[in-house]
């Protein structure tokens, strides 16, 4: 087949391979920390304190409101105006973190609050403190709820970063568009990155469904 | 043991407790009747705090508890100094309001380890002891979606006596329960009384009520209508709305 060139995955699959692992360790770094971030932004979204509220609340709106594409920009265009330097690696990072801890900290705060009222009654009664009863009872079957959602966030992040390239990460996708545009291979270039998000992003596709159907039936003695 | 003076509860314009004035002596049974929507379950959950009332004031042994009045305005006191009152009343929901995500164990030992700070293996002890106080000594392990509603609604009432309460609250404990297993709930809490528990039960259960209160008090419209031993109140109501309430239920 004219088309696809075996010749060109010879001289540049190394490179894209190298492209895919930077999209994994982006990936695995940002959800690593937006999972640990959001729950305190969703608890200071409904912290009893007007003023942390509000705060927390600009911070999720702010990220709501605007393009992720442009958050990157931003961090790695802009701020160095003001004097904050960012390599393209952390400016990725921390943008990509920023926008998915906003959103995850509201399918926290959603989880939070679709546990039932009695259950943190029922624990003031027999002494917990508030913050106790958070962390023992509350957020325990808040994960649960969440989980189905927080990872369907897993999957599209693996994707949006790509958007990692427009400050130029050589992720995957960016390392298709270099060496594509350097070999005019397009055809066969794009067909082999395409591969290579499937054959990562669909085993992980496979894993969250595994955990939606562990996460559906109630708390058993062994579940399954 | 309990004083409720002049406890007044306000939802927006809805005054659903009018000044409830009452007293709950030392190993008392009280069972407190009345319709749908007169203010039971209100009035209960004002006396440990999970309804903070409008008004009035509430006496736990001997202390005003949760909070002091300051310039006309309840000041509420630090939540440690709360919970220490709270835990002294056991609580009993009608939806059981087991925690789903622990065994019937760790229902019980959750209060004593994270509320009275006991140490893992004495709160196992403990709990396991409650559990065969009513009769769940071999579903240590069963989750609450795996016990019927009587087993669940006998966890809770060992999660609660866990605590050594000095008091324990009942809110309609059998209603969410099918017939056949209202029995085996009932036999526990007469267990309770017979070893001296201060009870406040509030039951549709008039036969329960007659046979195990040393009082009963029919609320209608958030305010105390008639009360007195059950003789009196369920056998021979001196008032036209205590009658016709109780017409109403014992058909
Ligand atoms: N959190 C709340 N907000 C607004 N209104 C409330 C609230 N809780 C209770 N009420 C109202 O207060 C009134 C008394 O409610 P309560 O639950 O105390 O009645 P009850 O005597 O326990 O009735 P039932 O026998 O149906 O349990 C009802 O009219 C109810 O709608
Ligand atoms: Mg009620």
């Amino acid at each position: 087949m004219e088309f696809f060139n075996v010749d060109v995955i010879r001289d540049y699959g190394g490179a894209l391979l190298h492209g895919l692992l930077m999209t994994v360790i982006l990936t695995f770094i940002v959800i690593t920390l937006s999972l640990g971030l959001a729950i305190p932004v969703a608890l200071c979204r409904m912290s009893p304190y007007r003023v942390i509220r509000a705060i927390s609340s600009f911070y999720v709106e702010v990220i709501r409101g605007t393009p992720l594409l442009l958050q990157l920009v931003y961090i790695y265009y802009v701020l160095p105006s003001i004097g904050l330097n960012l390599s393209a690696f952390f400016a990725a990072i921390l943008g990509l973190t920023l926008n998915y801890t906003a959103y995850m900290s509201e399918v926290y705060r959603g989880g939070i609050l679709a546990v039932p009222k009695n259950q943190w009654e029922a624990a003031a009664t027999i002494g917990l403190s508030k913050a106790r009863t958070l962390q023992r009872i509350i957020l325990p079957q808040a994960l649960r709820i969440v989980t189905p959602t927080l990872g369907n966030y897993f999957i599209s992040l693996f994707k949006d970063t790509a958007l990692a390239s427009v400050v130029t990460v050589q992720e995957l996708t960016f390392t298709g568009q270099i060496i594509s545009a350097r070999s005019y291979q397009y055809f066969t270039i794009y067909t082999v990155t395409a591969i290579l998000y499937l054959s990562v992003g669909y085993p992980a596709a496979l894993f969250v469904r595994w955990l939606e159907q562990r996460t559906q039936h109630g708390f058993r003695s062994r579940s399954v | 043991m309990i004083g409720l003076v002049d406890i007044r509860k306000r939802f927006g314009n809805h005054e659903v407790l009018c000044g409830i004035s009452e007293t709950f002596a030392t190993g008392e049974v009280t069972c407190i009747i009345g319709p749908s929507g007169s203010g039971k379950s209100t009035l209960l959950r004002c006396i440990n705090l999970l309804e903070q009332p409008t008004s009035g004031e509430i006496i736990i042994e001997g202390e005003i508890a949760y909070y002091d009045i300051v310039d006309g305005k309840a000041r509420l006191h630090a939540e440690a100094r709360i919970s220490k009152v709270r835990r002294k009343l056991g609580m009993v929901f009608q939806d059981f309001a087991l925690f789903p995500h622990l065994t019937a164990l760790g229902n019980v030992t959750e209060g004593l380890i994270y509320g009275l700070g006991l140490e893992k293996g004495e709160a196992k002890a403990i709990a396991n002891h409650m559990l065969a106080r009513v009769g769940l000594a071999d579903h240590a392990g069963h989750y609450p979606d795996e016990l019927s509603g009587g087993q669940k609604q006998r966890v809770a009432i060992a999660r609660s006596l866990a605590m050594s309460p000095k008091a324990m609250l009942f809110d309609e404990p059998t209603s969410a329960l099918d017939p056949e297993l209202v029995g085996e709930v009932l036999e526990v809490m007469k267990d309770l009384c017979r070893e001296g528990m201060t009870m406040i039960i509030v039951t549709h259960e008039m036969k329960f009520a007659r046979e195990i209160a040393d009082r009963v008090i029919f609320i209608d419209q958030g305010a105390v209508v008639e009360e007195g031993p059950p003789v009196e109140v369920l056998d021979a109501p001196r008032h036209e709305r205590t009658r016709n309430f109780l017409k109403r239920v014992m058909r």
